[in-house]
């Protein structure tokens, strides 16, 4: 027998003594999922109404941890495999046996792959067998899915074995291999969030996009130790009684979507392997047993640990754009990371962080890099618009597209007719915009979003009030406005003419994608242009499906509950309820109950033939009234008893208070404009309750502040530069603080009275317009503003 | 035969072993003496493929042992530090390199563990040091090995063992004409088998000759004059260790020797002897660079 020729032998047998050592790992899996497959097969014996393959609900051993007990026992059997690299006694002998390091390292590496994936496809074939057992038919779809439920379940523990085997036999010592091996598998969660931080928060154009449920499937490439398909294994209920819990055989295809964390943990897996193997031909044993001198491993885990803090101290407290600021603060906590692991895990630590400094630089200045290419376009995407002629439909949300207007969270107590309002000031609400952006990672147009409630994040597309071009013109238009914040660059809160406005655009091209562009902060000149897409057909078009039909009450409870499950801008088409009237200084409400189709239809009508300029940039004497109108609850569930009850009382309901901004309630001004809705509201003697009943004698003092004034720093938050006037009684002026540091107070009647001719409740506010401060005798506050000329 | 060619191996800013060369013939036992830490052990780990050397190479039988290293399954490398599986008898151990080795030979292990008188059943954990050493030979031995390296494998044995060792290495050797290449800081072991000893001092090798040339290559001059004298009058004679008590000189000289007798000679004294250094002689005469004053250690 020749050299070259025993070398197989040699092989062989390190391969068979090596799965000795770790071949009870994939026989405890083996024996667990035989074990459930005979249990549920019996019991689906004497039921038969259910499908399965290695259904975790019916885990009976243990309970199937799925990747959870996978991944860890990937990894033991790459400790057990590679112990010998650690030990100095061993490596004496392995290393001076007659093999290349390559035939030791990939003898190992199938010792603990091969009986695995062998005992599993054994198990996976006696489920398929106990499956056609109990009587169901093994189509090829059933083996699809067969098939893709088998990948899902061994890919965790192959990967995880992979990149333990490639990290451990490199190391030097049990604690680091472990270690490394936690943060190398979890190297690419790292490394997405820390480029999709950077994405979101510094590229022109990205906005919170990051942070929404994506509309679109995308490719796990981040997280392949988990499978995140959308596909088709719903449960018992969304099938009905006697569906198969795995809808296996459902029509439902499965995407390469859905195979992709498959896909990527197999290719992960093989690169593991490689580089695993050409770092053991390299591996200087004098490693051996010492913590620390891995210096390549170690290294690499430093970047990592660094990169991992990286985005999360760049989230800050904070959505919306990265200031440079930032960016340099999380530079630095990098650096900080990155010493302090070396600390930690550095042999002969001070020669280590000698020479971790002089690296440093580079590391910053690759940081640097990234951020720079994607502050300025992420080559191309923040600057890209597509060709006119590509373009199906452009839709588009800002909160100056805020047609409706929430001025008001209604309280009312129950059985009244006429009610004290109470509510927090208009200017706190606007923090309050900003708080449920925080909370909520998406921007409001300033009207209530169920979805986001319940889902936690949502398209924001689909908010409540958005505009929907599909006329040439007016894609155009929104274009026009498109290109003009993309020319206005990044733009500081703290700049002069920044005005805190968000604006989304997306477009829908002819081949079926779509491209989605979202801003926080435009200047004034751009916000005020985005006022003329209120005179489009595609806004008035969608304000039909904002108010949509008039739905009868029987009708209502039944849609709500639909508006969740279905196409979202169903819910922006919700009847309301009761109306409420308002004279323009807020001093009481009046309930005249569910409102008339007829009204419903007048209403809609005045919007929309109303004008932008009509709507934001009308005066004191323009404004008649305001309407409000409350949903008949809080969160879209319509209970028997509250319309049965506002039907009897025709009187309002408590709405929830914990919600701080946008409430139940939508509100319009009415102004001199809406014709139709004054001669309505006279003819049925309404118009009464506009009437106002507060004068400046009955005014204590006013106070005037620009928002600059008043919210510093904050401004940059605010994401509307539109005014809704409030009315509050003083118990909750605590409430009221942005006033406190304005000492400068009118108190002259004359004076008091000249500016409440000026006053409006509704409108544009600019930089340079006032907010103004209403203290009554009574202690009751409200507030106003003075528009600029 | 074995030849390691300009070897060097560094550990970090550390130089272990700088531009080594030797040769280990076939038939031959090659000793390697060195002080603690001179570099035995991680020129043996060079040669048995456990360590990468930052350059050079190692032959064996003119073949690249890091370009091939399926010849090294005819070398077998007895470390210092003996490994064995937790649960592993000698049988078992047998098993598990009959798998890495071809010429494994199951007749000649079981000889030889009846020759040392080891329980082939019994664990080897539960063995003693010498034992256990004693196991591992065997278990090399049966390998047939064309080239062994032993790594201070004497140590522990009981003299019985030792010689019984030594004479089944001179017989193999003899036998099988393979090399040997043992390293050891024992003198007197090496020189009673050893054709061939290389004195290692730090990173490289001082002395390399075969030990009957040893005991030649050095010598020391003890000298008797009428007078007292001074050392000048050996001028052209590198001398070392030159001491002077009263008309009693002596000093040892490790090259032309015969020049420099010479040269004593026409000096006229009046007693002129010559004895050959030991090994150990020639040893402590290398590895001290300096004289400790111990007297002043303690004071």
């Amino acid at each position: 027998m020749t050299l070259t020729s025993f070398s197989r032998k040699q092989f062989q047998g390190l391969f068979l003594q090596s799965l000795k050592a770790s071949v009870w790992i994939p026989l405890f899996l083996f024996a667990e999922k035989i074990f459930n497959t005979f249990s549920h097969s019996a019991n689906d014996f004497s039921i038969n109404e259910i499908g399965f393959f290695w259904n975790w609900e019916f885990s009976v051993l243990i309970p199937d941890l799925g990747p959870f007990l996978t991944i860890p026992l990937g990894a033991l059997t790459a400790l057990i495999l590679f112990n010998f690299t650690w030990s100095k006694k061993q490596s004496n002998v392995i290393f001076s046996f007659g093999m290349t390091r390559t035939e030791i390292y990939f003898a190992k590496v199938l010792a603990g792959l091969v009986p695995f994936v062998g005992l599993m496809i054994l198990a996976a074939g006696l489920e398929v067998f106990a499956c056609a057992a109990v009587g169901y038919k093994i189509t090829a779809r059933y083996l699809i899915g067969a098939l893709f439920i088998f990948l899902k379940t061994i890919m965790p523990f192959i990967l995880s074995f992979c990149i333990s085997s490639a990290v451990m036999s490199n190391a030097g010592s049990l604690i680091e291999g472990s270690i490394f091996s936690i943060m190398t598998a979890f190297s690419s969660v790292a490394l997405k969030t820390f480029f999709m931080k950077l994405f979101d928060r510094y590229t022109l154009g990205a906005g919170a996009l990051g942070f929404h449920e994506k509309t679109t499937p995308e490719w796990n490439w981040s997280t392949p130790f988990l499978d995140n398909s959308t596909v088709i294994f719903d449960t018992y209920y969304d099938l009905g009684e006697a569906a198969p819990y795995f809808s296996i055989y459902s029509t439902e295809k499965i995407s390469l979507y859905d195979w992709s964390g498959i896909i990527t943990a197999i290719v992960y897996s093989v690169i593991a392997i490689v580089l695993g193997s050409i770092a053991f031909n390299k591996r200087r044993n004098e490693i051996t047993g010492t913590f620390g001198r891995a210096r390549g491993l170690n290294e690499i885990c430093a970047v990592i640990a660094g990169i991992a803090l990286f985005p999360f101290f760049n989230t800050s407290f904070y959505y919306g754009e990265g200031t440079v600021g930032e960016f340099i603060v999380c530079v630095l906590l990098f650096c900080v990371a990155y010493l302090v692991f070396k600390l930690i895990f550095g042999h002969k630590r001070r020669q280590e962080l000698v020479k971790s400094l002089k690296r440093l630089p580079f590391y910053a200045c690759g940081l640097t890099a990234a951020f720079l290419i994607f502050y300025f376009g992420a080559l191309g995407y923040s600057s890209y618009i597509p060709p006119v002629s590509e373009i199906e439909l452009v839709t588009v949300q800002s909160p100056m597209l805020a047609y409706l207007d929430d001025p008001i969270a209604a309280k009312a107590d129950f059985g009244l007719k006429e009610q004290n309002i109470r509510d927090k000031i208009a200017l706190e609400r606007m923090e309050d915009y900003s708080l449920y952006e925080r909370l909520f990672g998406s921007v409001y147009n300033g009207t209530y979003d169920y979805l986001d409630e319940y889902e936690y994040t949502t398209d924001y597309i689909y908010a409540a009030v958005t505009a929907v071009f599909s006329d040439t013109d007016e894609i155009n238009q929104a274009i026009d406005i498109h290109r003009s914040i993309i020319a206005d660059g990044h733009i500081s809160g703290t700049e002069k003419d920044a005005c805190g406005t968000s604006f989304v655009i997306k477009y829908q091209l002819k081949d079926g994608t779509e491209i989605i562009r979202s801003y926080f902060r435009t200047t004034e000149e751009t916000a005020k242009k985005m006022l003329s897409l209120n005179n489009t057909t595609g806004l008035d078009n969608n304000m039909n499906r904002y108010f949509g039909s008039y739905y009868s009450a029987d009708d209502r409870n039944d849609y709500l509950y639909e508006s969740f499950s279905e196409n979202v801008n169903k819910s922006s088409n919700v009847s309301y309820s009761e109306c409420l009237l308002f004279p323009t200084d807020m001093s009481r409400g009046f309930d005249i109950g569910i409102i008339s189709e007829e009204f419903f239809h007048i209403l809609m009508s005045d919007i929309l033939e109303q004008s932008a300029d009509e709507h934001y940039h009308h005066t004191a004497e323009d404004e008649i009234g305001i309407l409000a109108f409350n949903l008949s609850t809080a969160h879209g569930y319509f209970s028997e008893e509250n319309l049965k009850l506002s039907e009897t009382l025709g009187a309002g309901y408590a709405t929830t208070s914990w919600n701080l901004n946008a409430t139940d309630t939508k509100a319009i001004v009415v102004t001199k404009d809406m014709k139709n809705t004054i001669r309505y509201l006279q003819d049925n003697n309404l118009l009464q309750y506009f009437e106002k009943s507060r004068t400046a004698d009955d005014i204590s003092h006013v106070k005037l502040a620009t928002m600059g004034e008043l919210y510093g720093k904050k401004l940059k938050h605010l994401n509307i530069p539109v005014f809704y006037g409030a009315y509050s009684i003083r118990q909750t002026q605590a409430e009221v603080h942005y006033f406190e540091k304005i000492e400068e107070k009118t108190e002259n009647k004359a004076e008091i009275q000249a500016l409440l001719d000026k006053a409006v409740v509704f409108g544009y506010c600019s930089n340079d317009s006032q907010i103004m401060e209403i203290t009554y005798n009574d202690g009751v506050v409200a507030t106003m503003m003075i528009p600029a000329s | 035969m074995i030849k390691v060619s300009n070897i060097t191996k560094t550990f970090d800013e550390f130089t272990a072993i700088d531009n080594l060369s030797l040769e280990v013939s076939n038939s031959s036992i090659y000793g390697l003496v060195g002080y603690n830490g001179a570099g035995k052990t991680t020129l043996l780990k060079t040669i048995a493929g456990v360590y990468v050397p930052d350059s050079g190479t190692v032959e064996m039988d003119g073949i690249d042992l890091f370009k091939h290293p399926e010849k090294k399954q005819e070398l077998f490398y007895v470390p210092d530090d003996l490994y064995f599986g937790l649960s592993s008898s000698m049988k078992s151990m047998a098993k598990y390199y009959k798998s890495f080795y071809p010429n494994f030979c199951m007749d000649t292990f079981h000889k030889l563990a009846g020759l040392f008188g080891l329980d082939i059943n019994k664990k080897i954990m539960g063995f003693s040091k010498g034992m256990q050493r004693q196991a591992e030979m065997v278990l090399g031995l049966s390998t047939l090995p064309k080239a062994i390296l032993l790594d201070e494998s004497f140590d522990g044995l009981d003299p019985a063992k030792r010689n019984l060792t030594k004479k089944l290495l001179l017989d193999y050797m003899a036998d099988k004409e393979c090399s040997i290449l043992i390293s050891s800081h024992n003198l007197h072991e090496l020189a009673d088998m050893c054709d061939h000893i290389a004195l290692m001092n730090g990173k490289n090798i001082a002395i390399d000759c075969a030990v009957d040339d040893m005991n030649g290559s050095r010598c020391k001059f003890r000298l008797a004059y009428t007078d007292n004298i001074d050392s000048n009058i050996f001028k052209g004679i590198e001398y070392k260790n030159y001491k002077a008590d009263g008309k009693i000189v002596s000093f040892t000289v490790s090259k032309n020797l015969d020049e420099a007798e010479r040269i004593i000679a026409a000096t006229n004294p009046v007693l002129i002897e010559r004895f050959p250094l030991s090994l150990e002689e020639i040893f402590l005469e290398e590895m001290e660079d300096t004289d400790y004053d111990f007297d002043k250690l303690f004071s």
